[in-house]
């Protein structure tokens, strides 16, 4: 049994279909890339295995249950941009959203030793005081990370992670991801194939129907010019992220501890 | 000033100290779930909910006058027509979500017309302008009690739930798939909103409640960066506003409502210009 088993999928909105016959499986620690044009159906594709939203037919099944039913096991990272900018919540606090399981009360001892390690994960154990709103775009993402570690998941979906931040800063996220991967399956929806190209398993591409593509065939920028139907710039970084240094971007990244609290 | 304080304590005139203790009592409750409906920007649905309430009111009078129910006071009359309201608009909210703005609009104005229609069947004293703009000579002594009650129902709910309310105001989409209820406590706050307004009617009118409900959080918003002490700063600015309030109208003699508001917003404009005065000086204290 796979991960992930998507049969069939077709899903509308107000009759105008978005996803149709929508097939594909997903195996544990894969990281796979959902490319696509905009509107092309990536983030519905996301909802649709979040189990935010229900397919008008065929059937999604994660570990062989219902996406609704197995809701714990994922880690939803939403795009950072479409936050309140001034919504007053610390970083520390929307961490710790990510342990909210009661219907009512408080969070305990353990919840708050998670969002410390969760914190020490992405590096960013410095600015947990900071309001949200003050942090760059990059960090803001790491934080919206943190947030789904914390819940233990098993699978990580985040849509569109390196949208207005700079090619610096998605080489630090992409690092990161990199890192989870080893522990995690990652589904992550981009427009920006220059991000994923150097690291992905598998792309797929949404646009309405859905196409699977080798990741290599993504480098070469053939297949994405077609996609757009105009010549996209895919630029490739080497990572090399040791000794390269954005200031107030990289944190100390550590994999098993937590903040230390001075 | 001096008058005024010699008034408060006065036995023979209750009503000024009786306003005065409706105003600090409401602010609990005006603090916490002012800022809920800032933050979560549903000002609108508060509007909606207190002008509903005037139909309340009005049914209130009638009923009193026709058939004698004097239990029904219009405070009570304002409490369930509002929580009328607000159940249909979270319904609505719920199931509806594209024709929301429609049935809130609708709502406001059902209840300002039946209202009125209620209260022009009603012979005798009743001005629908006291409602309308507040009039601290209708606060009895039942009305602090129900008040008080009010107050520690919603204060104890945002306590109990004030990880849930947080978590869901700032994303509601990660809370669903946390395995929350959103609409419930969407439901909740709206339930809330409607008894928190209803407890300021008398003071302030249903026109101005809404003001009093937004205004001490925006200003609060401006000075703090986590929602508790927003709901603390903004508890505390209102009881300033309404006590500073209440002590103008009176050395003035001008309605109790209309200086509360005024005097709130000209505090959120200090609080404004204060804090992006400090913004403009760090930012160029950081070009320097």
């Amino acid at each position: 049994m796979s991960l992930i088993d998507v049969n069939g999928l077709y899903f509308s909105r107000e009759a105008l279909p978005v996803l149709e016959d929508v097939n594909f499986t997903i195996e544990e620690k894969q990281m796979v890339t959902i490319v696509g044009p905009n509107g092309g159906g990536k983030t519905t594709l996301l909802l649709l295995l979040l189990g935010l939203l229900s397919p008008d037919r065929g059937q999604i099944l994660i570990k062989g249950r219902r996406p609704a039913a197995v809701q714990r096991l994922m880690g939803y990272v939403p795009q950072y941009s479409l936050f309140d900018p001034t919504f007053p919540v610390t970083v520390y606090d929307v961490v710790l959203m990510g342990s909210l399981r009661r219907f009512w009360g408080f969070y305990t001892k353990a919840d708050h030793e998670a969002v410390d390690q969760a914190l020490a994960t992405v590096g960013l154990c410095d600015l947990a005081q900071r309001s949200f709103s003050e942090l760059s775009g990059g960090q803001r993402q790491r934080v919206l990370i943190a947030r789904a570690l914390v819940g233990r998941p098993e699978i990580l979906l985040l849509d569109e992670p390196t949208a207005n931040v700079d090619a610096a800063v998605g080489e630090h996220l992409n690092e990161l991801l990199r890192r989870l991967n080893q522990d995690l399956t990652i589904l992550l929806v981009t427009h920006d194939d220059a991000f994923v190209s150097n690291f992905t398993t598998r792309v797929f591409c949404i646009n309405r129907g859905f196409t699977e593509h080798p990741a290599r065939q993504l480098q070469e920028g053939a297949f994405v010019d077609a996609l757009y139907q105009t010549p996209v710039a895919a630029v490739h970084h080497g990572i090399h992220l040791d000794g390269h240094h954005h200031a107030g971007e990289s944190g100390q990244i550590n994999l098993r501890g937590g903040c230390t609290h001075d | 000033m001096t008058d005024f304080l010699a008034l408060v304590v006065n036995p023979d005139l209750p009503f000024l100290r009786y306003a005065l203790l409706a105003g600090i009592l409401a602010s609990a409750a005006f603090g916490v779930v002012g800022s809920l409906v800032v933050v979560k920007r549903i000002s609108y649905i508060a509007g909606a909910i207190s002008h509903a309430a005037l139909g309340g009111i009005g049914a209130a009078l009638y009923l009193q006058y026709h058939f004698g129910w004097s239990f029904m006071t219009p405070i009570t009359g304002a409490l369930l027509s509002a929580l009328l309201a607000g159940g249909i608009i979270s319904f609505v909210n719920l199931r509806f979500k594209q024709r929301e703005d429609t049935i809130i609009g609708i709502i406001w104005a059902v209840g300002m017309a039946t209202g009125l229609l209620f209260l022009s069947r009603t012979p005798g004293y009743t001005d629908p302008m006291s409602y309308l703009f507040g009039n601290i000579l209708i606060i009895g002594q039942n009305d602090l009690w129900m008040i008080l009650i009010l107050d520690v129902v919603v204060v104890a709910a945002a306590i109990l739930f004030y990880n849930q309310f947080l978590a869901v105001s700032f994303d509601e989409n990660f809370a669903r798939v946390r395995g929350m209820r959103t609409g419930f406590y969407q439901g909740l706050l709206i339930i809330m909103t409607a008894l928190t307004v209803v407890l300021m009617t008398t003071l302030v009118g249903i026109v101005m409640v809404i003001a009093l409900l937004t205004i001490p959080a925006a200003v609060a918003g401006l000075l703090t960066r986590r929602l508790k002490f927003m709901m603390l700063a903004a508890a505390l600015a209102c009881l300033l506003f309404t006590t500073t309030g209440l002590a103008v109208s009176y050395i003035w003699d001008a309605p109790s409502g209309a200086v509360i508001i005024l005097v709130a917003s000209a505090g959120y404009l200090l609080v404004l210009a204060f804090s992006q005065t400090q913004k403009l000086l760090r930012a160029r204290r950081r070009s320097v």
